[in-house]
C-alpha cells in the first residue's frame, strides 16, 4: 500500500465504505474463533493440576486484558494521527475505540475477581497489576467523559486525545508490573510464545480466543467508526447521497 | 454433569463466560443500533432542510 492509497483512506468517505465493507471481514471469522476458542477452552482442554477447572476462567480473562491494553494502544495511536494530520477519520476511530475499551478493562477485571475468590481467597487487592489495570478503566471513563462534557467537536476531539496520550504511561506499567513489584497476580503466562508458561492443549484454545476477541473487537469497531463519521459529515454532499441511496 | 459442575468452581467459569458473552453481545447491538439512529438522524437532517 503507498502513500496515496493511505491518504485515499483519510478520507471520510472512503474510510466510511471500507469499514462498512470490512466489518463482516472481521465479525464472522471472530465469532467462529470465540465459538472454537470456547468448546476448546471449556471442554477439551485438560483441567489445571493445582487450580482444577477454575483455571478456564483464562480462556476470557487473558483475551479480554490483552486486548483492552491493546485497544487502548490503537485508541492512542489514531488520537495521535487525528493531532498530527488533524484527522476527522482518526479521532472518529479513537473516539470509536473507547466504550468498547472500556467494557473490555471491565470484564477484564471482574473476571480477575472470579478467578481470584477461589484461587487468592478473594476478590480484590490493591496489588500493582489490578491497582493499574483499574486506573486503565478510568482512563477510558476520562476519555468517554471527556469527550462528553466538551460541546464544540474539535475541542473535544483535542482534550480527549491529550489525555489518551497521556494514559499511555500506563500500558507498560501494567504489563511489567508483575515484574517490577511482588504482587498476588501471577506472571504473564504467554509473555514469550517460544516458551509459555501452559502446555499445548491449553495453550491453543487460549490463542484462538485472543485471535476471535481481536477480530470480533475489529468487526464492531468498524460500525461504531462509521457511525461516527456519518455523524460528523451529515452535511457533507456524499452523506445526503449515501442516505438517498439507502432509500 | 462434571462439565457443568466444573469441580465445584461452576459458578466462577460460567459467571465469566456468560459475562463475557453478555459484555459482547451488548457491544454489538449498541453499535447496530447507533448506526441506525445517526442514519435516522441524517434522513431527518436532509428533510429538514
Amino acid at each position: 500500500m503507498n502513500l496515496k492509497q493511505i491518504y485515499k483512506y483519510g478520507s471520510p468517505p472512503n474510510y466510511f465504505k471500507l469499514s462498512l465493507k470490512a466489518e463482516n471481514w472481521f465479525l464472522i471469522p471472530g465469532i467462529l474463533l470465540i465459538i472454537v476458542g470456547c468448546l476448546g477452552g471449556l471442554f477439551i482442554a485438560p483441567p489445571d493440576y493445582q487450580m482444577g477447572h477454575a483455571f478456564r476462567i483464562i480462556y476470557f480473562h487473558v483475551p479480554s486484558a490483552y486486548l483492552s491494553m491493546s485497544a487502548y494502544a490503537y485508541m492512542a495511536g489514531a488520537a495521535l494521527v487525528g493531532i498530527v494530520w488533524r484527522s476527522n477519520v482518526a479521532f472518529s476511530v479513537a473516539k470509536s475505540i473507547a466504550p468498547f475499551g472500556a467494557s473490555l478493562t471491565f470484564l477484564a477485571l471482574v473476571t480477575g475477581m472470579l478467578w481470584g475468590k477461589p484461587m487468592w481467597g478473594t476478590a480484590w487487592v490493591w496489588d500493582a497489576r489490578l491497582t493499574s489495570q483499574f486506573i486503565l478503566l478510568l482512563l477510558y471513563l476520562g476519555y468517554i467523559l471527556l469527550h462528553l462534557s466538551i460541546r464544540e467537536q474539535r475541542k473535544a476531539d483535542l482534550a480527549a486525545s491529550i489525555l489518551a496520550l497521556t494514559g499511555v504511561i500506563n500500558l507498560p506499567i501494567i504489563h511489567y508490573s508483575v515484574v517490577w513489584w511482588n504482587t498476588l497476580h501471577q506472571a504473564s503466562t504467554i509473555s514469550k510464545l517460544s516458551s509459555p508458561s501452559i502446555t499445548g492443549d491449553m495453550l491453543w484454545p487460549l490463542l484462538v480466543m485472543i485471535f476471535g476477541y481481536g477480530f470480533f473487537f475489529w468487526g464492531v469497531i468498524c460500525r461504531v467508526v462509521a457511525s461516527e463519521i456519518l455523524k460528523r459529515e451529515k452535511r457533507s454532499k456524499w452523506a445526503k447521497q449515501y442516505i438517498k441511496e439507502l432509500q | 454433569m462434571d462439565m457443568l459442575s466444573m469441580g465445584d468452581y461452576g459458578f466462577f467459569v460460567w459467571s465469566s463466560f456468560l459475562i463475557s458473552f453478555l459484555v459482547f453481545l451488548i457491544n454489538y447491538i449498541s453499535a447496530q443500533r447507533q448506526f441506525t439512529s445517526v442514519l435516522n438522524e441524517v434522513k431527518s437532517h436532509n428533510e429538514n432542510e
